[in-house]
């Protein structure tokens, strides 16, 4: 009986102790991550340089149905760090577009851990479809697809 | 020891007027695999059909078309347009304005939007079936820009034939890379939103990075800027890949400085 009351009461204080880290480790990081973010988008505010245009070709189609103020839409994660857009509205119409940007020192590196470099061989592709598997070239030359070296290469599995 | 032998079943979806191929590399090609690799396919054929309709500047009701009526709803309301427009604007300011999102006075994506869309479709539906044993690797290519990854425990590396300009049948040089993105652009004018500003006998730009939609404005610039333009963009950005400058030979980069090419006996 008293071992069966240590058993729950361990279990229980396991449970605690599991909670409260969960708490630490999600709740409490992403507070000082978001708070982190903020920070930095707010010093690398960079204005568009089509702003101008945007805004004057907009705001005469707008019918001020929209509340004034400003909005900061989601960011997203970019290769040039992390993007948010911001719309000013004042009179009911869109007068302002921003674009935050706020480099990620990370993301600045490029993260090919290779050397990208090519080897030259110019061979038909029948010889190479063993080690070749896919195809890079300019979009346009794939109008014709079925004899394209893509697709003997998709035959060729 | 003998080396491990590849099976590249793919499966090829039409899209965007473009061929996407999705292929992985298997050790195992059993049902479990063929079933995740057409499941995959699948969902990217709907995930593309869905940024198609969302950005197609020829749809009437996309947001693109939308926004280009004056409507600002999509900028207010939608988080990818509002990530697609953020990564335009930006890209138009890092090249100097040789990228822009703006076609005949019209705010119009689609220079930015195919990568985008690979990548957006590889990471949500490809990266997961790198979890299968028996799967060492997933590509996917759309129209000749492509992103790549290996399972982090495997040797595997995708080898990737750069077309030859000059003849389509042949490629001109092979990469052989575990995880990145590869972009080539050539000297044709199709659908590219580029400002020509520059004298330039670029016939073609690849450039290799981590991230497909970077590679993909990069190598559409490069075509665009000509040679020294762009060697000063490969400087600044760190960039890698290989040009074609008129008739010579492919000129080769690698993070920032111009670098030779392996050479091997043919």
């Amino acid at each position: 009986m008293i071992k069966k009351v240590v058993g729950v009461a361990l279990s229980f204080g396991v449970a605690v102790a599991m909670a409260i880290d969960g708490y630490i480790v999600f709740f409490k990081n992403q507070q000082t991550s978001s708070a982190a973010n903020s920070d930095t988008s707010k010093t690398t505010t960079k204005t568009t340089s089509s702003t101008k245009s945007q805004a004057s070709s907009t705001s005469s189609s707008t019918t001020g149905k929209y509340k004034d103020g400003t909005y900061t839409g989601s960011s997203t994660s970019t290769r040039w760090g992390d993007v948010q857009v911001q719309i000013t509205i004042a009179g009911g119409k869109l007068t302002k577009i921003n674009v935050l940007n706020s480099p990620n020192s990370e993301q600045k590196s490029v993260e090919i851990n290779e050397q990208a470099l090519p080897t030259y061989k110019s061979e038909a592709i029948k010889a190479q479809s063993a080690s070749i598997q896919q195809i890079s070239g300019a979009t346009e030359t794939y109008k014709g697809f079925t004899g394209s070296l893509q697709n003997a290469l998709n035959q060729a599995e | 020891m003998r080396a491990t032998k590849y099976y590249f079943p793919n499966q090829v979806i039409q899209q965007m007027n473009i061929p996407f191929t999705v292929k992985i590399a298997t050790t195992d090609p059993d049902d479990i695999v063929m079933t995740q690799l057409k499941s995959a396919s699948t969902k990217i054929n709907e995930k593309l059909a869905q940024i198609d309709q969302t950005f197609s500047p020829f749809r009437f009701d996309s947001l693109v078309s939308k926004y280009q009526r004056g409507d600002n709803n999509p900028l207010l309301y939608s988080s990818d347009f509002q990530s697609v427009y953020g990564q335009t604007i930006l890209a138009e300011q890092m090249t100097d304005g040789i990228f822009t999102p703006y076609f005949a006075g019209r705010y119009d994506p689609t220079g930015l939007v195919k990568g985008w869309a690979i990548e957006q479709s590889f990471d949500e539906f490809l990266m997961p079936l790198l979890e299968d044993t028996n799967i060492d690797g997933v590509s996917l290519n759309g129209g000749g820009d492509l992103k790549f990854a290996t399972k982090p425990s495997s040797d595997f590396h995708w080898g990737i034939g750069i077309e030859n300009p000059h003849n389509l049948q042949k490629v001109i040089a092979t990469y052989y890379l575990q995880n990145g993105a590869i972009a080539t652009s050539g000297n044709s004018k199709r659908g590219e939103h580029i400002i020509r500003k520059y004298p330039s006998d670029v016939q073609q730009v690849t450039v290799v990075s981590d991230s497909l939609v970077d590679a993909d404005i990069w190598a559409t610039v490069g075509v665009a800027a000509g040679l020294a333009k762009f060697t000063d963009f490969v400087n600044e950005y760190k960039l890698s890949g290989m040009l074609i400058n008129g008739n010579h030979a492919p000129i080769n980069f690698n993070e920032g400085t111009i670098a030779n090419a392996q050479k091997t006996p043919l």
